[in-house]
């Protein structure tokens, strides 16, 4: 049915179309694996079911996202059948999380600038945390923060209603705070003052206040 | 807005989700109210914090950019469309198209990850080439072959005549269990049905759609029609869109 002029033809169309995304894939991959190796095999797969369904896909709509949801597709289904685990995309307990995680102190301590930066500087334990998510949280989070999907392209790509994915966002998000403020009391890089979970409401004003003042000088 | 909101709604206003009104709200409290400012800002900064580290991803190795593309070079090319087409992905029911007919109707858009492993397994036994074990278009032929051969009734639905060619049957094999696959054409495209029996073993990884109604998923270019009831599972599967594999079924009538 095709000849193999054509059939070269309709591969470098596709090559064409998707060379500008395959680094972002294989980044993606990565997020949804965390090892090099299922993030390779990950994107393999994609790319040739992606081939195999080009002519499903209208020219001119959102290409990127076409993947990404074939992507996450195969992931969540191979990642069932290898692991049997709780974690899986679109299975996630959230109810058995807590609905918000105190945020006060986490607030408070990363309101310090300077030593929240002296600790992300590097970044590791930026990636450390993202890392730690449960895949659920840390896919949608991936998805909306570094690839700037929207809610409704989130939906789309990982097939659950639009309330999901906002609720996701919210706790992945928490969480990750969470975590960094875990790792940064680990290092010691930030201690909790014993007074500080007690000092709820109007005193606070006064503390930023006097936080700011300090830092504004020394800067 | 109240401080509680502003609490809630820090994503969707940082996302862009916002409208206009919604935005201008949030912000005029924002602008009013130190602590939620000290809020969104922080909130901002460590969304920042994670684009400006996690973003850095290794690039896709050269080894892995060779293999794809002696990979692609390898594989059949991408089937034509048939049909008006719609990229699946963007798929809604139509409305008009929603309620008609006498056969309940579910379109799983939303919740149709949950069904995908049977689905994906439908989809892989369409895509399976080779002829078939027994050749239609007569469907007693196609009865008697599997009366011989399956413990189970394969009751087969009759598309609208003249368009359909009913090509023959085969054995086939989902999850490892023995089931029936009928072929048809459908105006040029191929349209497979799928009968499977042993309901506790198929739906194992999957949640199964409700009892004696019609579900739908579009998954990959193609539209697969579940239908469960006594243990078996029926499944039609092909590469024309959901709306019009729909139409196609209700106008049969097809309610094993």
């Amino acid at each position: 049915m095709f000849g193999k002029r054509a059939k070269q033809k309709r591969q470098a169309e596709f090559e064409a179309e998707l060379a500008p995304y395959l680094d972002t894939l294989y980044g993606a991959a990565f997020r949804l694996t965390r090892n090099p190796r299922d993030a390779e095999d990950l994107v393999q797969e994609t790319v040739l079911r992606a081939y195999r369904f080009f002519d499903q896909f209208e020219k001119g709509t959102n290409f990127r996202a076409w993947l990404f949801k074939i992507q996450t597709n195969i992931f969540i289904n191979g990642y069932r059948q290898r692991v049997r685990d709780a974690q899986i995309l679109g299975s996630a307990d959230v109810d058995s999380l807590p609905e918000r995680i105190p945020s006060t102190e986490l607030m408070r301590a990363w309101s310090d600038p300077e030593r929240a930066l002296a600790f992300l500087g590097l970044g590791k334990e930026v990636q450390a945390a993202l890392d730690s998510l449960p895949v659920d949280f840390r896919w949608v989070v991936t998805l909306a923060d570094l690839y700037e999907f929207t809610y409704k392209e989130i939906a789309e790509i990982v097939g659950c209603p639009i309330g999901t994915v906002m609720s996701r966002l919210f706790r992945g998000r928490q969480l990750l705070q969470k975590q960094l403020y875990h790792y940064a009391r680990q290092e010691g890089i930030l201690t909790e003052p014993a007074a500080t979970q007690r000092d709820e409401g109007s005193t606070s004003s006064l503390e930023d206040y006097r936080r700011r003042r300090a830092v504004s000088r020394r800067g | 807005m109240r401080c509680e909101e502003i609490d809630s709604y820090v994503y969707p206003y940082l996302d862009g989700e916002f409208d206009e009104p919604e935005r201008v709200e949030f912000e005029d409290h924002v602008a009013a109210c130190p602590a939620c400012r000290r809020r969104v800002e922080l909130e901002q900064w460590l969304v920042g914090q994670l684009r400006l580290h996690a973003s850095r991803q290794p690039a896709a190795p050269p080894e892995l950019r060779d293999r794809i593309r002696a990979r692609l070079a390898q594989a059949d090319p991408p089937r034509p469309a048939a049909g008006f087409h719609m990229p699946g992905f963007l798929w809604k029911p139509l409305p008009g198209i929603l309620g008609l007919g006498a056969l309940a109707f579910f379109l799983w858009p939303m919740m149709g990850s949950s069904l995908d492993p049977v689905v994906e397994e439908l989809v892989a036994e369409h895509e399976r080439t080779g002829g078939v074990d027994v050749a239609g278009p007569e469907p007693s032929r196609l009865h008697r072959f599997y009366s011989k051969r399956l413990p189970f009734p394969v009751q087969l639905p009759r598309f609208h005549a003249g368009q359909t060619i009913l090509l023959g049957g085969r054995m086939a094999h989902v999850g490892n269990l023995p089931t029936a696959q009928v072929v048809y054409d459908v105006a040029g495209e191929k349209v497979t049905l799928v009968v499977i029996p042993g309901d506790a073993g198929l739906w194992q990884d999957a949640t199964p759609p409700p009892d004696q109604s019609w579900v739908i998923r579009d998954l990959h270019g193609h539209s697969v029609a579940l239908y469960r009831k006594s243990g078996l599972t029926y499944g039609i599967t092909s590469r024309m869109e959901p709306p019009r594999l729909q139409q196609m079924i209700q106008q049969a009538a097809f309610t094993p």
